[in-house]
């Protein structure tokens, strides 16, 4: 990973994190309504109102993991009860709300007052957010999301914004806030502007060697989550993207002598991320993309940013609640990851099954042949828990990639 | 594998000395034998697909969930599905991936789940490269909870479309008259089912047969499960032995039928049970309608909870202890399904509610691996039936 990257975006990344949990410790300490919601509840809406604010529990589990606290928190969930094979996010976070976050790296998020999950992620969430619910007797909101086998069909799209509009009356209700439409308007307009700046980035790994990483577009993923709705968005990302335009020109790249482009399937090993990718690096390996962080800004079945008309704001935020793989079947993630492969370049893909993540995980046995009979690229399946340690084996793991690397050698010699 | 339970001791607690020959029924037989008898069969996942309506438009629904002795080995499901899924989606898809598949006219999925919700389209993928030609027909179930958004537009929508597909596959016409009639039909088998139910938690039926029939029923048509539930009904006797230790089973499936006769002989009386498919599918009846977009609506929304059914988080948890309560007993045995989250996340929450009542349970899991070798079942439940004589039970509601 380049040392440079680190210093600009990675600064500023930090910075934003950093200031985005203080804002929300703070303001909720002082009375604002604060919503726990599902990350691909469109997190818009809150800005809507004059003082509601909201944290993202899985990203704040992602971050745990990264930390290398997701095994501690995982144990003090199973210690209560929950089983070992339930997704890891899920277990960090119960785990952390056990002895009130105290091993958390932002002091865990302020207790909310409404939780919103939604079902096209996967279904489990709404059980996970049905514990909160449950111990701190607060509502719950689910958001029922049709999982699509084909693009969005307009009923759905209708149906989506309904709920929406029931989830703003439900706060209005609960804050005794009127919902603003201008500012909710201004703060889609904001992601719509991340997301534009965010594709102009990830097109830049069509470079080659590729001066973007997957291992620094996962981390660099998490303002969408937690700063939706926001200009630092767009600011953000403009800096990660100058920065890597910078690089190509320095020859400052995360692999300077990048043999093997690969392409990733799956949540990211948040655990690992240090670890395998000096790793992959010394093998003159990059993942340069992956399923996980090209589909933010898209829909179903293609990574190319969806344009919005800037017309209703109501209409792209009910579309982007699919702006991820899970919600959308085989054919509609087969065809997204097809274009990718083909604009990279890719030279083989690594699908890690995610046994915490069933929803992302089903379909990749199909997905893996699928794709290496099309493209006639090499694809490995290794075994991954995107936030359970114990449950990756690093042997394993680069035993199979090192096939994977071999065959594509093979592939060339012949 | 056929479980025969050749005879049954007076003393062995089962069906008060009755001696009945236990054969559980193939899913592939039953749908041979329909399929010879010229019926429609669509196969269904799991759990609560619109089955009146099928029946109405002329498809057998069979409800594809209980298929562990259909099923030798996972050969065919392991090409796609990672063995981490539950042992229901696992067997499911290598009944309809193996050549018993040929004998379904089509298949229906809804997103009941994050797994089955992803298996459509892999049985659609390998069914076209085996050149087979089976329709999969699919909806989705509204999820939103009731006293916050109305759902009962989007399904009347979605069974309408529904209907429309199956008109236009088959060749048939909707007809308001015979849903009437199926619906009732259905209810009627339900009711029984009911009885049958109340009859097993006063000792005069077996659990063990209650199950067997009820499960059946999953792959027979209404008329048929009908004449078979008056069968077992008209077996009730009373009993010889007082089983005096009453529980209920709660889970998706029941446990495999040896275990359910260790239950049985171990002096337990399966009072009721919270189990997805017999309770929470029997549980409730919709007004007979010859509108299926409300029949389903009503449906969807007032049935017995389930954990799958995320808008009943609440009510389920309500149901689950009124059903102790109500039930008077003493205690409670999960049977577990490997890998099923749903059930999972509700279960530590149970467990500490039931602390707080001082009310025992015993809590089992069964996965693929769990065919035969049932021992370590055996000494827990042995262990559990000791632990509940001695328990003088508090309940504190
Ligand atoms: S199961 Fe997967 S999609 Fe669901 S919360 Fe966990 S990681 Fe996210
Ligand atoms: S047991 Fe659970 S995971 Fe398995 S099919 Fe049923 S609901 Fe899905």
């Amino acid at each position: 990973m380049s040392e440079k990257v680190k210093s600009m975006a990675g600064k500023n990344l930090s910075k934003l994190m950093i200031k985005g949990y203080m804002d929300l410790h703070e303001k909720a300490a002082k009375g604002a309504f604060c919503v726990w919601i599902a990350i691909n509840v469109p997190a818009e809406i809150f800005a809507g109102f004059d003082n509601v604010v909201y944290g993202v529990p899985e990203s704040h589990a992602a971050m745990c993991a990264g930390k290398g606290i997701g095994v501690l928190q995982c144990e003090k969930a199973e210690n209560t009860g929950y089983s070992q094979d339930l997704c890891s996010y899920a277990r960090i976070d119960i785990g952390n709300l056990t002895d009130g976050s105290k091993d958390s790296p932002s002091f865990g998020l302020p207790k909310p007052d409404l939780v919103v999950s939604n079902n096209n992620n996967c279904a489990l969430i709404s059980k996970w957010f049905d514990v909160h619910h449950r111990e701190m007797d607060i509502p719950h909101f689910i958001m029922d999301i049709p999982f699509c086998y084909e693009p969005q069909k307009q009923k759905n799209q209708s149906y989506i914004i309904s709920q929406i509009k029931d989830l703003i009356s439900l706060i209005e209700k609960l804050s005794g806030q009127k919902f603003n439409f201008d500012k909710f308007e201004k703060a889609v307009f904001h992601s719509w502007e991340g997301f534009c700046e965010w594709k102009n980035f990830l097109e830049l790994a069509k470079e080659k060697p590729s001066p973007v990483t997957a291992f620094d577009s996962f981390v660099h993923m998490a303002p969408f989550l937690t700063l939706r709705g926001t200009p630092v968005l767009k600011e953000h990302f403009k800096i990660l993207a100058e920065e890597a335009r910078q690089n190509i020109k320095t020859g400052n790249l995360p692999v300077k002598k990048e043999k093997y482009r690969l392409f990733w399937d799956n949540i990211a090993p948040w655990h690992q991320l240090g670890k395998m990718s000096k790793r992959l690096s010394q093998m003159g390996a990059n993942i340069v993309g992956a399923s996980y962080t090209s589909c933010m800004g898209t829909v179903e079945g293609s990574f190319e940013l969806y344009k919005w008309d800037e017309k209703d704001p109501f209409e792209y935020i009910a579309r982007m609640m699919n702006s991820y793989m899970c919600p959308h079947g085989m054919e509609l993630r087969y065809s997204s990851m097809k274009g990718v492969i083909e604009k990279l370049g890719i030279d083989g893909v690594i699908f890690a099954s995610n046994r915490s993540c069933k929803p992302y995980s089903i379909t990749q046995m199909d997905q893996q042949k699928r794709i290496s009979d099309y493209f006639g690229i090499p694809a490995v399946m290794i075994d991954v828990d995107h936030a359970d340690a114990r449950k990756y084996s690093e042997e394993n793991a680069f035993m199979r990639i090192g096939a994977l690397l071999e065959t594509i050698d093979s592939k060339r010699k012949n | 594998m056929d479980f025969v339970k050749a005879e049954l001791s007076a003393d062995g607690g089962l069906d008060n000395g009755k001696v009945i020959l236990m054969k559980e029924k193939s899913v592939e037989n039953q749908i041979e034998k329909l399929k010879k008898s010229g019926e429609k069969v669509i196969g269904c996942f799991p759990l609560y697909p619109p089955v009146e309506l099928f029946a109405s438009m002329g498809l057998v629904p069979a409800v594809l969930w209980n298929l562990k002795k259909d099923v030798e080995n996972l050969s065919l499901s392991d090409l796609h599905l990672q063995s981490y899924a539950c042992s229901i989606a696992r067997e499911m898809l290598e009944f309809i991936l193996s050549d018993k598949g040929d004998m379904f006219d089509a298949l229906f999925a809804y997103n009941a789940c994050d797994t089955l919700r992803n298996l459509p389209e892999i049985v659609v993928s390998a069914n076209k490269k085996a050149k087979r030609d089976i329709p999969l027909f699919n909806i989705h179930i509204p999820q939103v909870n009731r006293q916050f958004s109305d759902p009962s537009q989007y399904i009347e929508n979605e069974i309408d479309s529904l209907i429309k597909k199956i008109e236009a596959h088959f060749d048939t016409a909707f007809s308001e008259d015979t849903f009437t009639e199926t619906a009732t039909a259905y209810s009627l088998m339900r009711n029984l089912i009911q009885e049958a139910e109340i009859l097993v938690s006063k000792g005069k039926l077996s659990f063990l047969s209650f199950c067997e029939t009820v499960l059946s029923g999953y792959t027979a048509s209404a008329k048929e499960q009908i004449d078979n539930l008056h069968k077992l009904i008209s077996k009730a006797s009373d009993p010889v032995i007082k089983r005096k230790k009453k529980i209920i089973i709660s889970g998706i499936m029941p446990p495999p039928l040896p275990v359910i006769e260790k239950i049985e002989d171990s002096g337990f009386l399966i009072a009721s049970n919270d189990i997805a498919s017999l309770k929470r599918t029997y549980g409730y009846s919709p007004a007979v309608t010859d509108n299926p977009g409300k029949y389903y609506a009503d449906l969807y929304e007032n049935s017995f909870p389930c954990t799958t059914l995320l808008y009943q988080g609440d009510k389920r948890i309500k149901a689950f202890f009124d059903l102790i309560y109500l039930s008077e007993v003493d205690g409670v045995i999960f049977a577990g399904e490997k890998f099923c989250e749903y059930e999972y996340f509700e279960f530590p929450y149970l467990e500490k509610e039931l602390k707080k009542r001082g009310i025992p349970y015993l809590n089992l899991e069964f996965g693929t691996d769990d065919r035969e070798n049932f021992e370590s079942h055996f000494t827990r439940i042995e262990a559990f039936a000791e632990m509940i004589s001695m328990h003088a039970v508090k309940t504190n509601f």
